[in-house]
């Protein structure tokens, strides 16, 4: 039980506005039900070699999606303090005889604290494009939106996580 | 290089251009900080499926909390209905209320302007008839009014 980028595409795709419903359903806000549906066909796209294109696809892409506005839901109630995180510098500088390889640690750390502080949507197109493969056309039939738009997202997302390590390095 | 992390930054890169600017900063001998910055975002693991995401149901809760958010807007939408029909209450017995009161008031014209002045119109009736009877060979009423409108 494996599905192709095709058959995700020819499958899966199509689902987007039944998902969408559900979002809208849950959030009455249509930013929040798009947020929704975009993370639901991201994790559609990252099980697709468990997904299997027959009947069982479409009440499991609704489950999914249900479970993503529950997520979102629980989130949103929690408060996410980035005190401690950002009380976290770098205490030496590059140009000293610095041992790289702490110095890569901080970069990694860093950038691990920059992609969380990304909106989800963001977030999820900056590591969907770190997959092998993945261009332009194809996040844009994954996740529905417009070359546009995610090329505009995709250069907001990485200038902030450029300039974030980059105030603290 | 730069040219291309120009380009990654600003989104417009190609997959191509992005692996290739992954090698040239990975075969690079000496970077500057920024350069290192980039070799670390494009080293950034992918997203990774949890086990969970197919197998975790929680339609229950999603059903639950629709209901509620659905009876909240019912019931938002009862006190303003209520609140409504007390505004229109209310606006009808101001109206009934302030109908039955009376609203004697005399208004006469005198030379043009009206005035409600009851003292002030008085004295000028008054004037006025004492006019008329200074006018009239009758003291009648009768005969008075026959003066008036037949000079």
């Amino acid at each position: 039980m494996s599905m192709t980028p095709s058959e995700y595409i020819t499958h899966v795709a199509p689902l987007r506005p039944l998902l969408l419903g559900v979002g809208r359903n849950f959030f009455h806000s249509e930013e929040e039900a798009e947020d929704a549906v975009q993370e639901t066909l991201l994790r559609l796209w990252l099980c697709r070699d468990r997904l299997a294109a027959d009947d069982s696809l479409r009440p499991m892409a609704l489950r999914v999606a249900r479970n993503v506005c529950v997520s979102m839901w629980r989130k949103a109630r929690l408060r996410e303090t980035l005190t401690l995180e950002e009380g976290h510098t770098a205490t030496r500088p590059a140009t000293d005889q610095a041992d790289s390889r702490l110095l890569a640690d901080d970069r990694q750390f860093l950038l691990d604290m920059a992609l969380r502080r990304l909106s989800p949507s963001e977030r999820r197109l900056f590591l969907l494009r770190q997959e092998p493969d993945m261009n332009l056309d194809l996040m844009a039939r994954i996740t529905g939106m417009q070359p546009r738009s995610i090329s505009s997202k995709l250069s907001a997302a990485r200038r902030k996580v450029y300039d974030f390590i980059k105030q603290r390095l | 290089m730069n040219k291309l992390i120009d380009k990654y930054l600003s989104g417009s890169s190609t997959r191509e251009e992005e692996q290739a600017l992954r090698r040239m900063l990975d075969d690079a001998v000496l970077l500057t900080p920024e350069q290192r910055i980039v070799q670390a975002m494009l080293q950034a693991e992918p997203m990774q499926a949890e086990p969970q995401w197919l197998t975790e149901d929680d339609s229950d809760e999603y059903d639950r909390l629709v209901a509620v958010r659905y009876s909240r807007v019912r019931l938002l939408w009862r006190w303003v209905s209520v609140a409504a029909v007390v505004c229109v209450a209310v606006g009808i017995a101001i109206a009934l209320f302030t109908s039955h009161e009376p609203t004697n008031c005399t208004v006469a014209c005198i030379y043009g302007q009206e005035t409600t002045d009851e003292a002030l119109v008085l004295s000028m009736m008054e004037g006025t008839m004492q006019s008329v009877l200074a006018c009239s060979s009758t003291e009648s009423l009768e005969g008075q009014l026959t003066d008036i409108l037949n000079p």
